[in-house]
């Protein structure tokens, strides 16, 4: 299975530009959500209700589908943590005020996870298989897991990606992740995926899983790689989101040719940076002149729950 | 492959387990009250989370009612399985609410002395409730959580059939839960399709839903699986599919095009004709707008060739995410039992379909069954159902 | 009736996210939903919510809605008319 085409609103400089691996400078104070003008992507009628994590949705999802693919998308599966947590603190809020009177509905519509799927349906006028996956750090890799089966199950071109917008009273990233030093960021991150392969360099997912739960990571990334057929050695690059220095250590120890990128510092933490992660994977391999081969995505954001996602270069 | 379903569970207005459940189904019992609490008609679990949490022999802090629903109904269908490394097993559920019925709580406290407690409201994430119920199962790896609105247990079940059909797994405990939340009873009554009498779907006097609450878990194995569990085998699960209506964020279309395409779609997946459909037990919210749509899409499916149909929401309520499961457990019951369950209060047909539901139970062949859920967004599911020889 | 109108178009603005617009954008006799102004049926909930919280004007029967909210004038004219003096 393999990534057409890839689209990201980050606090980095990556909507539209490919090849903005090479430029991405470190996140610190100043950073923001760094996004399109999106009345140019989104009608002001849309748009005017939709909070971030929607229109980064709406906006990367059309950004990575040529005008030509628009009505041939089979599937859309979307991952996301807090789903639509603008809204619905913002139906919370109305709640409290109204004291029993007449509320306006709009933020309830808007406030359930699978909006983002939804609209993004709406805007491409889409009448296939639809699904929202919610579980925290995994949820990009699950959907990506049920899109990559959709191509299996016989679709040509599928749309996956996953969207978080940011803290609000009802949830806090450092609180969750127990961890006051993070950059906490937000983001999205959509990609093109099709069964068969284009003709020219392309970038395969040579596979996804995901365990939560998970006692220990490194049995589980010692099956990974064997059943991919891949050796420790195979692998050039690895973006990873753990802060657990001893883990990271013996990481460093068992991929020996690697080169590490700890997420935090390029796309700041949020429980779905690994889609964002995933991104840079496919775009460092897919640049002019990149001499990597294989990457491999490690999502330990939250301890017991492992993401492992396999990129691989096929000329 | 084929698929099938060796266990089930639920818990909602009519019945704290199966049995319950059924029994209510065979009597025409259904439980939707008026709610002095919240001034509305309510189909309501009649355990309190105490109750809950004490029948489920656990401890701990504020635990979210999500959860407990879902523990309910997840041990019931689970029963006596053991977690085995020859068997990949792992666990799906699905939900709108989430532990928001716990951070809406503490929202409150919050807005009145402006201190908030960030522990409490990190309940509210989906994923969570069901990495708790997959620890007490023992379940790990593979554990997801879908939320689509009203399609969500749907989802999950044809998710996790799709998942053993891959050879990803080999059984999937799958499933949907939804607890009584103000949010969405605020959310729906400003939407203004709820009926503050007994809802009556498919009736031309039908004024809109009345909302519910439970949980709904299914035990899917492929044949390996049952070689190694020996479970016996409840009925088949035989087709799925999930399509978008692509009409607007809450309203289904008149032509009922999502609708259309997800049955059309589920019964290509189990190779069956519409002719040998038994019994269609219909998404049948009640809304005027919904029900016509359904019934818009049933006949474009079926022609003049309509099933016996019947909207098991008349005896729960519309239980939101937690639907698409517990309509398929009634589903498989209506398989096990050979039996249809009634359309409750239906009393004259809607003008425009002019289709006429199920006006009381009857025991009779049932082989093949569909159920509906469609959600907002537009998000349409449909699964089929089979008798085994 | 003028300021009227003028306060109901600013409402509208605001609890519809008509981000961009001005009051003197709106036309008072043109249509809101469909062709005109673009409003769909979320809006038509919302714009019962204004009557109701901003003016005190109940919709008595949900089924004269298109009617009462097909323009700022008839939406004014229903105002004046059921307002409590």
């Amino acid at each position: 299975m393999y990534i057409l085409k890839a689209s990201t609103i980050s606090y980095q400089p990556t909507f539209g530009i490919v090849g903005f691996s090479d430029h991405l400078p470190d996140i610190d104070d100043a950073s923001h959500l760094m996004h399109p003008d999106y009345l140019k992507l989104i009608p002001p009628m849309e748009a005017r209700r939709m909070s971030d994590v929607i229109k980064m949705a709406v906006a990367c999802s059309k950004n990575c589908i040529p005008e030509d693919l628009t009505n041939k998308i089979d599937a859309i599966a979307v991952g996301t943590a807090l789903g639509s947590i603008y809204h619905t603190e913002n139906f919370q809020e109305k709640i409290y005020e109204s004291k029993g009177e007449i509320i306006a509905p709009t933020s309830f519509i808007l406030s359930t996870h699978n909006t983002i799927a939804g609209q993004i349906s709406l805007a491409l006028k889409n009448h296939g298989y639809n699904n929202t996956h919610t579980q925290n750090s995994l949820s990009f890799e699950h959907a990506l897991i049920d899109g990559v089966m959709n191509l299996e199950e016989g679709a040509k071109f599928v749309l996956v990606g996953a969207s978080d917008e940011a803290n609000s009273v009802f949830f806090n990233t450092k609180e969750r992740l127990k961890n006051e030093s993070i950059n906490v960021t937000f983001g999205a991150s959509f990609f093109l995926l099709a069964a068969d392969k284009p003709d020219v360099d392309a970038v395969q997912i040579v596979n996804t899983v995901c365990s939560a739960n998970c006692k220990d990571i490194f049995p589980e990334i010692n099956e990974f790689l064997s059943a991919n057929e891949c050796e420790f050695k195979d692998i050039d690059y690895i973006l990873y989101s753990s802060f657990e220095g001893e883990k990271v250590n013996k990481l460093k120890s068992l991929f020996k040719n690697a080169e590490f990128l700890h997420l935090d510092t390029k796309t700041g933490t949020y429980l779905t940076n690994s889609a964002f992660a995933t991104h840079i994977g496919y775009d460092m391999l897919i640049k002019e002149g990149s001499t990597l081969s294989n990457v491999l995505i490690l999502n330990n954001l939250i301890p017991k729950n492992l993401g492992l996602t396999l990129l691989k270069k096929v000329p | 492959m084929k698929l099938f379903i060796t266990g089930i569970g639920v818990v909602s207005a009519i019945g704290n387990d199966v049995t319950e459940s059924l029994s209510s189904l065979l009597n025409d019992k259904h439980g939707i009250k008026w709610s002095e609490d919240h001034n509305m008609m309510l189909g309501q679990v009649s355990l309190t989370n105490d109750e809950l949490v004490s029948k489920l022999e656990l401890t701990g802090q504020k635990i979210s009612r999500t959860v407990l629903l879902g523990l309910v109904a997840a041990k019931e269908a689970w029963g006596n399985n053991k977690i085995d490394d020859s068997i990949k097993t792992g666990i799906i559920s699905s939900t709108s609410v989430g532990g928001l019925d716990i951070s809406e709580y503490y929202f409150k406290k919050y807005k009145q002395d402006q201190k908030a407690d960030y522990s409490k409201f990190m309940v509210q994430e989906n994923g969570k409730t069901t990495e708790e119920i997959a620890e007490i199962l023992g379940i790990k790896g593979y554990i997801n959580t879908l939320s689509t609105a009203c399609s969500s247990g749907a989802n999950a079940i044809l998710l996790g059939a799709r998942l053993i059909r891959s050879g990803r797994l080999d059984r999937v405990l799958v499933g949907g839960i939804d607890p009584i939340a103000e949010h969405n009873l605020k959310g729906f009554s400003a939407l203004n399709i709820v009926d503050n009498e007994l809802c009556k779907p498919f009736d031309l006097n039908r004024k809109g839903l009345n909302l519910g609450e439970g949980a709904g878990f299914l035990l899917i194995e492929s044949e390996k699986s049952i070689e190694r569990s020996k479970n016996a085998i409840l009925c088949e699960l035989s087709g799925w599919n999930n399509a978008s209506d692509n009409y607007h964020q809450t309203a289904s279309s008149p032509d009922g095009k999502g609708a259309t395409l997800t049955m059309e779609n589920a019964l290509k997946v189990s190779n069956l004709s519409a002719e040998e459909i038994s019994y269609v037990n219909v998404h049948g919210t009640g809304t005027i707008n919904n029900d016509e749509s359904e019934a818009q899409a049933l006949k474009n499916v079926f022609t003049n060739k309509v099933p016996p149909f019947s909207s098991t929401k008349t005896f729960t309520g519309h239980t939101l995410a937690a639907s698409g499961a517990i309509e398929a457990v009634f589903s498989v019951l209506t398989i096990t039992e050979q039996f249809m369950p009634n359309n409750l209060r239906f009393e004259q047909e809607s003008a425009q379909s002019g289709l006429i539901p199920l006006q009381q139970m009857k025991h009779t062949e049932v082989k093949h069954v569909i159920s509906n859920s469609f959600g907002f967004g537009g998000n349409c599911s449909s699964l089929i159902f089979s008798k085994i020889d | 009736m003028e300021d009227l109108k003028t306060e109901l178009k600013k409402q509208i603005i605001e609890e519809l996210n008509l981000e961009g617009m001005q009051a003197e954008d709106i036309v008072n006799e043109a249509p809101l939903f469909g062709d005109g102004l673009g409003l769909d049926s979320i809006d038509a909930l919302e714009l019962i919510v204004i009557m109701e919280k901003q003016h005190g004007v109940k919709l008595s029967d949900p089924s004269l809605g298109k009617e009462i909210l097909y323009s700022i004038d008839t939406m004014a004219a229903y105002i004046e008319k059921h307002k409590v003096k």
